[in-house]
């Protein structure tokens, strides 16, 4: 008797094995557990009669154990089929590495880019933007930011003059007096825009070419306040710590005026071929707002000290993309515009 | 401009730093360092050696027999007969070699050029008492460092443009005692007559100083002074010019002296109708009446601070000279030289506005020069002066508190008295008020103010010795611009929802690409200078700019969408008014009846953007004859935009002859917007409607119009179709089958296409049922039929 259910375990066990599709294991709950499957058979086949009350118990007991057995297994390989057979309806249904449809993404002048990353940093920290004009008059481009009628950026080679007397920017500092005169102080502005330069273009040199100029004015603007606001903007500009030093420089509209160096990114200081071993790359000139400008504008220089700064927007794109050449900006040449997709 | 360290050394004791750490101390302080140059000549291994004999050699040159000092003694050739017995020349030793590297003759005598100081291979000629076997070292150093100055950082500074003013600048910086320059006492020479002169320059020549000198001979320059000209590169020219020239190195003053046996009397005046010069370099000049010359009577000598003239040139000859130091008016000069292409050592320095003393000052130091340079030289004038000669003290008054206030940071007056003591500023206090003198050799244009002397202090204190530190909060909103917030969400919309290019282009327009396109506006701004002939008008429209860049992209993209932000300036009525634009074109390979769907979606980018920045629904304004002007708005292809505060732009397809100018065989659709007239509020604002709760319904219906009439009438013929069970109505699609004159094509008539609206139904109380839907459709076909509309 207990060779007859050993051998039937061992039976379906083997079966179970080779049964892979759902149907297979269908048959075998049929042959095992159906009417007349092989379990059934041996209470059927097994005379009970002939046992006595203790072996009766003894034989029904291992009977049953066999059936819950064959029960479980059957039913675990019935799930296991079931799950197979959805999985492979499902496959091939969407091929998921297929790449997005839709509008292929557009571009952004580099120059665009670069001005709006800018103008985030700065208006993060309280300054409102500015573009004032393209055609300006002489009065806001020279005689405002205390630019005398002899100095030599007024000469014909220089500046783009119009036939009605005005002119094309040469600076985006054009727009510091008009800024004083419409907000008045304090003032915290940035004057991004396109200038014009009436000079021979190469690699380096354009007619056209974008500043960005800052301004700040407050009751208590010193040449410390300069240091410390530039060190923390050029922070978030340059998503790192950064050490700057001022030196002098000289632009009419500024006194003091400075240079603006940063300790080289590349070598820490140490000294390396992009800072010319110096330890220090020249980034932008600033200064002091000339009390002249202030009086221009509106202010009182008694009373408001400012500070301002210029930055060379396209300067600052070219380094950023890796524009060997400034004449390519202003060609729409969409070989270059392609690799600059828009982030916006 | 080039420092010799060395040169420096005449005034002030560099020693114990090395030239990087004054390099870095200028730099920080005065004015930027671009380089420097070590330099090392061979002047220690060559020796000075009496000529005993001198033999006639080969090739017209001279065999020597010299003496070399204890007894030694060398045979040397030389290349010219320019040697004399008892001359002292120079002969090189064991290691000489020219720092260029050339070959030399090994036993030829050492000239400038084998220094690589200039191109003089005459032989070096030392003083006759010479000791025979002196290094030549003795009177050439043979190491030296140039400085190489940012001439951009000092074209404030005049007083930089000369060596003993980076002397003085060294002397603050490092805190070391300046030697002052070694003058000549003018004032003896109050009892001698002045030469003739006169100053009719007018405000071009501030002052104008002469002074007669004479000399018995011209004895030679000394061998420091021809070498420190020459590696500046002013090649020596004989004492009398080396003086003014060494001088000019010097201080920063140009100076010219006239052969007094030519030139009798100074003038300096316009040049009115003198119309040509033929200056030292004998070139002919052309002048204009407004340039500056100098004069003797009615004869021209020279173009003030830029050259002097060939005829009154000195020469090796000369003993009787009349020197000219003067203050000529930066812009002059500048303008002068620029417009004869002839920037000079001279003109460079005028550029940078002079103080006027520097004139006298000049004068006094030539005369101290040629008398210790051995020359003996006699005054035959006194200084005369024309003009006025600046030599006093300006005086500013200011609170001493200032420099603080500025700088952020407590600066102590020692400190302070004692920075503006060694640039040579008379210092006083009184109380809390500051007196400042300021010296005559810093320019009015550069030290005017209170903050010009503010700037002296601190820059020489040191800018890292201010600490940063951030201003106190104030906290006050900042107004959102509201151009930069259109304009971004523009770029937004098309850059990134649509596939657009943003692109730059001028701000001028080419006639050779206008006219290719057949357009020539009219009354535009112009530029006086433009970078070319045919680059001078002002752009009033972006459109033909951005049409000649898709063009450009068709060689090389099959489909192109660009689109810019950018000024014009529009013409009318002075002045041009400047206004903000966007303008797109869209190029892409296509039959014509794909046209209209390409034009489709280019109108649906720009809906986008008016719903986004304008007021209202967009609407499309067919152009009926448009302007022929602007040859890209055809009639019949050409429309005016407008949202509900009126017109907004221009919208087009270009067909026909311009088509092909931009991009033959392509499909070009163009827009242009005022960005100043879309209006919309930056904060979003909105209302609320309360949507039904039941289900609604949608009835299609598609009807026959002619594609001329266009959607825009058919659109105000359903306008007048009113139903209260109407939630919304839309145009679904367009068909017109194989071509509009085929027709016939599953229910189109002849010239018309199919036009399915939408109307989507529904009831805020209930559910609508077969009935409503029905009895709507009846209405609105008895609608259609009253405006003779059929349905396909």
């Amino acid at each position: 008797m207990s060779t007859t259910i050993d051998h039937l375990r061992g039976q379906l066990a083997d079966d179970l094995r080779t049964a892979g599709e759902l149907g297979d294991v269908e048959a075998l709950r049929v042959k095992y557990l159906g009417q007349q499957g092989l379990i059934t058979g041996v209470v059927r086949g097994t005379d009970f009669s002939t046992l006595d009350a203790d072996a009766r118990r003894e034989v029904g007991k291992r009977i049953s154990g066999l059936k819950t057995w064959a029960e479980a297994e059957i039913g675990a390989a019935l799930a296991e089929a079931e799950a197979r057979a959805a999985r492979a309806r499902r496959r091939g249904m969407v091929d998921l590495t297929l790449p997005g449809t839709g509008a292929r993404p557009g571009s952004l002048h580099p120059v665009t880019q670069t001005q709006m990353f800018l103008e985030d940093v700065f208006q993060s920290m309280g300054f409102r933007v500015e573009t004032g004009f393209e055609v300006e008059e002489e009065l806001y481009n020279f005689d405002a930011l205390n630019i005398p009628g002899d100095h030599p950026a007024r000469d014909m080679h220089d500046t783009f003059w119009l036939e009605d007397g005005r002119l094309l920017r040469t600076h985006t500092s054009a727009t510091q007096v008009r800024a004083m005169r419409m907000h008045g102080a304090p003032l915290r502005a940035v004057f991004p825009g396109r200038c014009f330069r009436c000079e021979a273009t190469d690699a380096s040199h354009e007619t056209t070419f974008h500043q960005f100029e800052g301004l700040m004015i407050d009751e208590d603007v010193t040449v410390s306040t300069v240091l410390a606001v530039m060190k923390a903007l050029l922070e978030k500009v340059f998503g790192r710590e950064v050490t700057v030093r001022l030196r002098p420089g000289y632009f009419p509209f500024v006194e003091p005026g400075f240079e603006l160096d940063l300790q080289c990114l590349i070598c820490g200081g140490a000294g390396c071929k992009v800072c010319k071993r110096t330890g220090w790359v020249e980034l932008m000139p600033c200064g002091m707002v000339h009390p002249n400008v202030l009086r221009a504008g509106g202010l009182d220089p008694e009373r408001y000290r400012g500070f301002a700064f210029g930055l060379g927007l396209t300067r600052l794109a070219m380094m950023n993309f890796s524009i060997p050449d400034i004449r390519l900006l202003g060609t729409g040449d969409l070989r270059l515009m392609d690799q600059f997709p828009a982030v916006l | 401009m080039y420092i010799s360290l060395n040169w420096l050394s005449d005034w002030i004791d560099l020693d114990g730093l090395s030239p990087e750490q004054i390099a870095e101390r200028l730099t920080v302080s005065c004015a930027e360092v671009e380089g420097l140059v070590h330099e090392t000549r061979p002047t220690d291994r060559a020796v000075a050696a009496r000529v005993l004999s001198v033999e006639p050699g080969a090739d017209g040159g001279s065999r020597l027999s010299l003496d070399l000092g204890g007894g030694a003694r060398a045979q040397a050739t030389s290349r010219g007969r320019g040697v004399a017995v008892g001359d002292v020349v120079v002969l090189a030793r064991e290691g000489f070699s020219r720092p260029d590297g050339a070959a030399r003759a090994p036993d030829a005598l050492v000239s400038f050029a084998d220094l690589g100081l200039g191109e003089d291979d005459a032989p070096i000629l030392c003083p006759r008492d010479a000791a025979p076997g002196t290094p030549l070292s003795e009177w050439i150093p043979a190491r030296d460092t140039l400085v190489e100055i940012d001439n951009k950082s000092i074209t404030h500074r005049p007083d930089l443009w000369g060596h003993h003013g980076f002397a003085r600048e060294l002397g603050a910086i490092l805190r070391r005692p300046l030697a002052p320059l070694d003058l000549a006492d003018l004032a003896r020479l109050g009892d001698l007559p002045e030469v003739p002169l006169a100053n009719e320059g007018g405000a071009d020549c501030e002052v104008l100083t002469a002074l007669a000198l004479d000399v018995e001979e011209q004895p030679r320059t000394p061998l420091l002074v021809q070498a420190r000209l020459a590696r500046l590169g002013v090649r020596p020219m004989g004492l009398l010019v080396d003086a003014g020239n060494y001088v000019m190195l010097e201080m920063g003053q140009p100076t010219h002296a006239y052969d007094r046996d030519r030139v009798g009397s100074l003038a300096v005046r316009p040049a009115g109708a003198l119309a040509t010069f033929v200056t030292l370099d004998g070139r002919e000049r052309t002048l204009a009446p407004e340039d500056l010359m100098v004069f003797d009577g009615a004869v021209p000598v020279g173009i003030a601070g830029i050259m002097g003239g060939r005829d009154s040139a000195i020469g090796a000859g000369t003993r009787r000279v009349v020197v000219e130091a003067a203050q000529f008016r930066a812009a002059r000069v500048r303008r002068t030289a620029a417009r004869l292409g002839l920037r000079t050592e001279a003109s460079q320095r005028f550029e940078k506005s002079l103080p006027p003393a520097f004139a006298t000052v000049a004068q006094a130091r030539i005369l101290r020069v040629l008398e210790a340079w051995g020359a003996a030289p006699r005054a035959a004038s006194r200084l005369g002066v024309r003009g006025e000669p600046g030599l006093g003290i300006r005086r500013i008054a200011m609170p001493a508190a200032e420099i603080a206030r500025t700088a952020g940071a407590d600066i102590p007056d020692s400190e302070i008295d004692r920075i503006l003591g060694a640039l040579g500023f008379e210092v006083a206090r009184e109380g809390e008020v500051l007196e400042v003198g300021v010296p005559p050799h810093r320019s009015r244009q550069d030290i005017g103010l209170p903050i010009d002397v503010v700037e002296e202090v601190l820059r020489v204190h040191g800018y890292a010795n201010v600490a940063p530190q951030l201003p106190r909060a104030r906290i006050a909103p900042v107004d959102p611009n509201p151009d930069q917030v259109r304009q971004r969400r523009i770029r937004r919309l098309l850059s990134f929802g649509q596939g657009w290019a943003e692109v730059q282009t001028y701000l001028w327009t080419d006639d050779a690409w206008l006219r290719e396109i057949g357009y020539d506006p009219q009354g535009v701004l112009r530029l006086r200078n433009p970078i070319a002939p045919d680059k001078g008008r002002l752009r009033t429209t972006l459109v033909p700019n951005l049409l000649k860049v898709a063009g450009d992209n068709a060689g090389h993209h099959a489909d192109v969408a660009v689109y810019e932000i950018g000024r014009v300036v529009l013409a009318g009525a002075p002045p041009h008014a400047e206004v903000e634009r966007i303008a797109g074109v869209s190029l892409r390979a296509g039959r014509d009846d794909g046209l209209e769907a390409h034009y489709r979606e280019v109108k649906g980018a720009v809906e986008r953007i008016v719903a986004a920045t304008g007021r209202g629904a967009l609407r499309t304004i067919p152009i009926e004859e448009p302007d022929p002007g602007l040859p890209w708005q055809l009639p019949d292809l050409a429309a005016e935009l407008a949202d509900d505060t009126g017109p907004i732009g221009t919208i087009g397809v270009l067909h026909g002859p311009i088509r092909d100018r931009v991009a033959p065989g392509r499909q070009i659709v163009w827009f242009e917007l005022a960005l100043d007239r879309l209006t919309r509020e930056s904060y979003p604002t909105g209302r609320f409607e309360a949507f039904s709760e039941y289900p609604g319904s949608t009835q299609d219906f598609s009807v026959l119009w002619r594609p001329e009439r266009g959607w825009g009438a058919l659109e105000q013929v359903l306008d007048g179709f009113a139903h209260p069970l109407v939630a919304r109505r839309e145009l679904v699609q367009t068909y017109r089958g194989k071509g509009l004159e085929k027709g016939l094509e599953k229910g189109l008539a002849p010239g018309t296409q199919s036009y399915t609206i939408r109307y989507t139904l529904a009831d805020r109380d209930r559910t609508l049922d077969g009935e409503d839907l029905e009895r709507f459709r009846g209405a609105f076909l008895a609608f259609l039929e009253t405006r003779d509309v059929a349905l396909r």
